[in-house]
């Protein structure tokens, strides 16, 4: 993964970056766990609002994948659908893991 | 120091002022003959390590004698200030013609001191874009800066408070980082029921008269410069929170007026803080949406920091 160039499209040092790096899979953590409950108990508010912060950070960090896949579903959330929003949080947590296996070998 | 002036007078009070200062100077009060004097000094190796010039000379004007100086191999790295009393296109034009720095007459000592300790430490200071540096500098992205009496202003720029409204911790980090290393003071606010809070504390406290004084965009006195309002937010959203702030700006207002003060300028925004949304809706009528609730401009998301300083800068601004 290429922290550098991602830190300067914004402007920051690398070391920031990765400091937001860190912050963010430990919100998508939390948020993934919301989203799984929300998808258990066919909450869909709940998948709309943890889907949107997941949207929003990965979009600012310039993380596409997460981001399309986290769009996704909330854009389906919000008609009350929920299909494929599992395969999603899968997808998102390993695209997560990989993250981190990245960046702590840095 | 090389001073170059064709008024004597002013000749003489620029050189005993940077005398005084400390340093040593040499006046030259003909344009013709200022490349001559950095040459020879060089051959002495006794270079000028700064040239200030004045822009309005007859025979040749500062700008065409720097432009000399950056098509000169040996005298293409002395920093040169450009001393103007015509604000016309000054920056834009000094900055063309190979000028690290631009000064209007009359400058205070301090002022003038300032930008030159700044230009002789420039090759130490590699900073990035920064607000304050012209939009010149923007917009034209890494073309070589010049320091004018904005990049000076440091101390307007640390008065510039701006409220983050941002429920996302990434995204908040990300925006106060952004804005805190380009000098601006930044207050996080998680949602829009604490923006409406904390912009109620912040106008608060403050009578008329002190707020008057203030004007936007310099506040000393804890009132906000204006306000980066996220749309979707739990508890409380961007456009509830923009129409509860306008509202109390309204009692604020009407409070003025009943106390029948002499209001200089109605029209003034003094108690109407611009708020920007940042929105991630790029639907149509979104944006009506946020200008009707009260809102002033809107950055799309993801943010970027060109649009965001572009923004800061606008807003400062007016």
């Amino acid at each position: 993964m290429d922290v550098k160039g991602l830190a300067e499209n914004l402007g920051l040092e690398e070391d920031e970056y990765l400091e937001l790096l860190e912050l963010f899979l430990e919100t998508t953590e939390s948020n993934l766990g919301k989203l799984r409950t929300g998808i258990d108990t066919g909450d869909t508010q709940e998948v709309v609002a943890s889907s949107h912060s997941i949207k929003g950070s990965s979009a600012n960090l310039g993380l596409g994948k997460i981001f399309e896949v986290a769009k996704g579903v909330e854009e389906k959330a919000r008609q009350n659908g929920l299909e494929g929003a599992a395969e999603a949080v899968k997808f998102i947590k390993e695209q997560c893991d990989q993250i981190a296996g990245a960046i702590r070998v840095i | 120091m090389l001073v170059a002036d064709d008024n004597q007078t002013n000749l003489f009070i620029l050189g005993h002022l940077l005398d005084s200062a400390g340093a040593r100077v040499e006046l030259v009060s003909e344009a013709e003959k200022v490349e001559d004097a950095a040459l020879s000094a060089l051959s002495k190796g006794d270079s000028f390590d700064l040239g200030v010039l004045d822009i309005q000379m007859p025979v040749m004007s500062g700008y065409e004698v720097a432009r000399r100086f950056r098509q000169n191999e040996k005298l293409r790295d002395l920093p040169l200030l450009a001393f103007s009393s015509s604000t016309i296109d000054g920056t834009k034009k000094s900055k063309e013609a190979g000028f690290d720095g631009f000064l209007l007459k009359p400058i205070r000592r301090e002022k003038l001191l300032d930008m030159m300790e700044r230009l002789l430490g420039k090759k130490v200071e590699e900073s990035s874009i920064k607000i304050g540096k012209t939009t010149h500098g923007l917009a034209e992205g890494r073309k070589q800066e010049i320091s004018t009496q904005l990049t000076l202003n440091e101390g307007i720029k640390q008065s510039v408070r701006i409220l983050l409204v941002e429920d996302n911790p990434v995204n908040q980090k990300l925006a106060s980082k952004m804005l805190t290393k380009a000098g601006y003071q930044v207050e996080i606010a998680n949602n829009g029921q604490e923006a409406v809070k904390m912009y109620k504390k912040s106008v608060n406290g403050h009578e008329g008269k002190e707020v008057r004084k203030e004007g936007l965009g310099k506040s000393e006195t804890g009132r906000y410069s204006f306000i980066f309002m996220d749309m979707q937010m739990p508890v409380m959203d961007g456009l509830e929170a923009t129409k509860l702030i306008r509202n109390l700006e309204c009692g604020l207002w009407n409070d003025l007026n009943a106390e029948q003060s002499e209001i200089r300028n109605p029209k003034s925004e003094i108690i109407r803080v611009p708020i920007i949304a940042m929105t991630a809706n790029t639907m149509e009528g979104d944006r009506e949406k946020c200008l009707e609730a009260g809102m002033d401009d809107y950055i799309p998301k993801p943010i970027k920091r060109e649009v965001v300083f572009d923004m800061v800068e606008k807003w400062v601004k007016s």
